[in-house]
């Protein structure tokens, strides 16, 4: 026997019992409710569900068609079929425009089973294709509120808006935080707010504990979703709390289900569904659009938390660079000042050759290191982001003629004729350490490979670009890695040969870009290397 | 009279060698460890200093809170400051203190004595 809640809309016991008997004929167990009047049916729809509502066309306070408007006012979808002893073909039309499913005559009830059953398997085809577009549009409301660009807290204070009331009376949504040794509570829905507000202050003053067998805590642990139909067949404590069961007991829980919310390294929270009235129970397909939602908020608290660990580690960077530029430079400062007060008074009192060779070796050294931590800091710095410039107004032109005059000592010492040909001033606004950084790069590389050769660099203008090319006739680079000798730590020949971080043309690479400028190499006829860096001048001087 | 030079350093090797270059250079140098110890010196100075070289990553008192407290002071207000800073945004802090003009740590010696030259108020 199949169950079926029953709505009568008739005034005739007698016919009432008729039509039950029919349907028991065929294989229901109708529990039936009699009304003849609109208040009386108002009042049966709102206490109680029906599978499906039999309706007499006449009677003597009510008819069919004001029984239809009373069903479309509460909005629900209860299939009507309406029975009537003298129903004309005019009627029946009528009837059936106004919503009415199917009609029959009193004394022609044979086809009422078949009818019922029909309707009832429509129905649930209707319910369900509306339960699909209702979950359809929900999750992609989730997708919109979650891509939001306000605070998480408030996204998700969004988020559990969506299913209330239409899914579930409640919804929650709980984070574990460690430091608080439990679930907390971090977002809400109900559609009464003073039971809200209970819930909220009796969960912010004892998160759910870690450890229990069932509900968010237990679904937290394990990561399996949970699913209480009747929570009255299994009433059992989602905390050791008195003060939180005894809020629970006096909120209701009829019906209710967790599901976690899972990131890269285990579950972040538990998304939790409720019901406290009526007959309505959550089920399977509350769970999975629950799983679904929780998915979705899932991948926004791991992003959301991904970003803040990158926030604190490029924080922790900073620091450590910050305070590393500082113990390392200092130093430097004074062994550069000290070497070259020697110097100055190497030349101006007699002081054996041999003495003054040694500080200027002494001094080189000491530059040399100033290089290669200006090089580290930098490399640390450059490997997420920009680099920061520091742009003033200077002569390209000199500026290359300044770090040219810097290397004459170190070409005179492997043998090669360093030689500069430039134009006229060259002026832009670029950083100038960096600038600087760079051609010393591409003159100190020329040197390295390729001593004992002349080694010429060209200041010239194209166009909008300032333009310096530093050429050796030295080892050159294999065409294959002409690119990879910009990469950091990267090198064409092996590092026992050549020693050198591999740092330079990365560095001056990284530096013209910032500049919106270039940096490249390539073969020159004849052997050697050619390497071209390109840095937008002003704009007076592009003219 | 040439007014002297105050240089606060907390590396008391550095700001001796900083002392010893300024003086080769022909400047009367006064020395201080930090902000607070340089808020001293410049209180028992017969002749205000020329130019401050101050550091700003210092125990105590650092480069910024010194600045500040001397900018109180109504005779202490106009005394030129240059920056000198191992930090990559020195120029940055320098005008956000109101400096003359910043020198990048490290430094050479003929970098150091023209910066000196061009700030100082004689």
């Amino acid at each position: 026997m199949k169950p079926l809640r029953l709505l009568v809309v008739e005034d005739n016991p007698d016919d009432a019992a008729l039509m039950l008997l029919e349907l028991k004929r065929n294989g229901f167990r109708p529990e039936s409710h009699r009304v003849q009047t609109a208040a009386a049916m108002r009042q049966a729809l709102v206490g109680a569900d029906f599978d499906i509502i039999l309706s007499d066309y006449s009677m003597p306070d009510f008819t069919a068609l004001q029984a239809l408007k009373v069903l479309q006012e509460t909005g629900r979808d209860i299939p009507f079929i309406v029975v009537s002893g003298s129903i004309g073909e005019g009627e029946a039309v009528e009837a059936m425009r106004a919503g009415a499913r199917d009609y029959f005559a009193k004394d022609r009830l044979v086809r009422l089973g078949a009818a019922v059953e029909r309707e009832l398997a429509e129905a649930r085809a209707r319910r369900e294709r509306a339960r699909t577009e209702q979950d359809r549009r929900m999750l992609a409301l989730a997708s919109e509120v979650l891509a939001e660009p306000e605070d998480l807290d408030e996204r998700l204070r969004r988020l559990v808006q969506l299913p209330v009331p239409k899914v579930a009376d409640w919804c929650t949504l709980r984070l574990y935080e460690k430091g608080r040794g439990g679930l907390r509570l971090v977002a809400l829905a109900h559609p009464d707010a003073e039971r809200a507000a209970r819930m909220w202050e009796v969960d912010q003053r004892n998160p759910l504990e870690v450890g229990m067998d069932f509900g968010p805590a237990h679904v937290l642990a394990t990561g399996e979703p949970e699913l209480v139909e009747e929570v009255a067949a299994r009433p059992r404590p989602v905390t050791d709390v008195s003060e939180y069961q005894e809020v629970l007991r006096e909120l209701g829980f009829r019906s209710a289900l967790h599901v976690p919310m899972r990131g890269r390294t285990g579950v972040l929270g538990v998304l939790s569904l409720a019901i406290d009235r009526g007959d309505r129970r959550l089920g399977p397909e509350d769970l999975a659009l629950a799983q679904e939602l929780a998915r979705r908020a899932g991948l926004v608290l791991e992003n959301a938390r991904l970003f803040r660990e990158v926030q604190d580690a490029v924080r922790l960077r900073d620091d450590f660079l910050t305070v590393a530029a500082h113990e390392l430079r200092t130093p430097l400062t004074t062994l550069r000042l000290q070497l070259g007060s020697l110097m100055q008074h190497a030349r101006e009192t007699p002081m054996a050759e041999e003495l003054e060779t040694r500080l200027e070796r002494s001094m080189r050294q000491v530059l040399r290191l100033g290089t290669l931590v200006e090089s580290l800091l930098d490399v640390s710095r450059l490997t997420s982001g920009e680099p920061d410039l520091s742009p003033e107004r200077f002569d390209l032109v000199e500026a290359v003629r300044a770090v040219v005059e810097r290397y004459g000592a170190e070409a005179e010492g492997v043998g090669s004729e360093l030689r500069v040909s430039a134009g006229p001033e060259l002026w832009g606004r670029w950083d100038r350490a960096r600038v600087e950084q760079s051609v010393a790069a591409l003159v100190s590389n020329a040197l390295k490979f390729g001593p004992g050769r002349p080694v010429e660099v060209e200041v010239t203008r194209e166009g909008p670009m300032g333009r310096v090319r530093v050429m050796d006739r030295g080892i050159g680079i294999p065409e294959d890695q002409l690119e990879r000798i910009f990469e950091r730590f990267g090198r064409a020949v092996s590092s026992r040969s050549y020693g050198g971080l591999g740092l330079g043309l990365y560095l001056a690479r990284r530096a013209a870009e910032a500049h919106g400028g270039r940096a490249w190499a390539e073969m020159r006829e004849g052997g050697g290397a050619r390497f071209t860096l390109e840095l937008p001048l002003e704009k007076e001087e592009r003219a | 009279m040439s007014r002297p030079l105050l240089v606060v350093d907390d590396d008391a090797d550095l700001r001796e060698a900083l002392e010893e270059v300024l003086r080769d250079a022909g400047h009367e140098v006064l020395g201080a460890s930090n902000g607070k110890h340089a808020l001293e010196v410049l209180g028992t100075m017969p002749v205000l200093p020329g130019l401050v070289l101050l550091d700003m990553m210092m125990p105590v008192l650092d480069g910024g809170g010194f600045a500040r407290a001397m900018r109180q002071v109504p005779q202490w207000r106009d005394i030129p400051v240059l920056v000198f800073s191992a930090s990559a945004n020195a120029r940055q802090v320098a005008e956000e203190i109101g400096a003359c003009g910043h020198l990048r740590k490290p430094v050479d010696v003929d970098t150091l004595v023209e910066a000196v030259r061009r700030h100082k108020v004689e």
